[in-house]
């Protein structure tokens, strides 16, 4: 139950972080025209950012389901 | 249009609030839950949304929706929440939030959720406010007046839509100060009549017309 906790804390506080290196992204694409070549570079944060976004759900979700395992037991 | 934002990470704030006024809006930022509380219940109206975040230090985002609520505050309110799970987002919308976004979010897609919250009932569309010939275009941010279009700045753009959204009625500085100016704006109080004078000269109108007129003593109404 701890270690689910944990995880779940975890999670939900790097979704902050997270969400400020998006949003700069995102502005720093604003001022960008376009054919920029630096566009390219942002989009990519801004892809990995909402795959790390994924993990992190499905981390959640992997501890919840390793715990209703464990409580099986 | 102002936006209160309550969030605790000042990064996350700064973020979201450059983001906001780059697109017209005044917002102001409070930390704290309580002290958020506070701030909306004496200014109610001068806030047109609330965007909130449930991670809050001395009260959870969660209570301060209820309890803006229960002091009958109907402003719009968008949540931010680190949390995707259903019982969760059920549990918001249950507790008085209008929407949400789960972190991290696109800011267009905050822009947009914000412009659908602040859409008055029954309208389908991103609004075009009419008073007199013109034509204010919420969507696509441009004034035309008698078919010509009239470029304007961020903050004489925000002037007139509140004027058109409170035409025929006498707005006094103060309201508008509160309503398009965070409260950190430390200026002349001036400020107001300046822009108000560019946006006179520059919706110029037949000489005279006079479509944005002083009410002495109070302040100023757009006829329509």
């Amino acid at each position: 139950m701890l270690q689910k906790q944990f995880i779940e804390n975890a999670a939900h506080d790097l979704r902050t972080p997270l969400s400020v290196i998006r949003m700069n992204a995102e502005m720093a694409l604003l001022s960008l025209h376009e054919g920029s070549e630096l566009r390219s570079t942002f989009l990519g944060i801004i892809e990995e950012v909402d795959r790390m976004s994924k993990m992190l759900s499905e981390l959640v979700s992997q501890a919840a389901f390793s715990d209703t395992q464990r409580d099986q037991v | 249009m102002k936006v209160l934002l309550v969030e605790d990470d000042a990064k996350l704030a700064d973020s979201i609030k450059r983001g906001l006024e780059l697109e017209g809006y005044a917002v102001d930022v409070v930390p704290d839950g309580k002290k958020a509380l506070t701030r909306v219940s004496l200014h109610r109206d001068d806030y047109d949304i609330v965007i909130l975040d449930l991670m809050l230090p001395s009260m959870d985002g969660l209570a301060v929706c209820k309890e803006m609520r229960a002091k009958d505050i109907t402003l719009p309110v968008l949540v931010l929440t680190a949390r995707s799970e259903v019982e969760s987002k059920v549990n918001l919308l249950l507790s008085g939030a209008d929407d949400y976004l789960v972190k991290p979010f696109s800011f267009a897609e905050l822009s947009a959720r914000l412009q659908a919250l602040l859409r008055r009932p029954h309208e389908n569309l991103p609004e075009i406010l009419e008073a007199g010939d013109i034509k204010l275009d919420l969507g696509t941010r441009r004034v035309s007046r008698a078919g010509t279009t009239i470029p304007l700045t961020l903050k004489e753009f925000g002037l007139l839509e509140y004027f058109m959204r409170h035409s025929n009625q006498v707005v006094n500085r103060e309201d508008i100060l509160n309503h398009l100016w965070d409260f950190n704006y430390v200026g002349f109080s001036n400020v107001v009549d300046v822009h108000i004078k560019n946006l006179r000269r520059k919706l110029g109108g037949k000489s005279g017309d006079g479509i944005l007129e002083t009410v002495r003593g109070i302040g100023y109404r757009l006829r329509a």
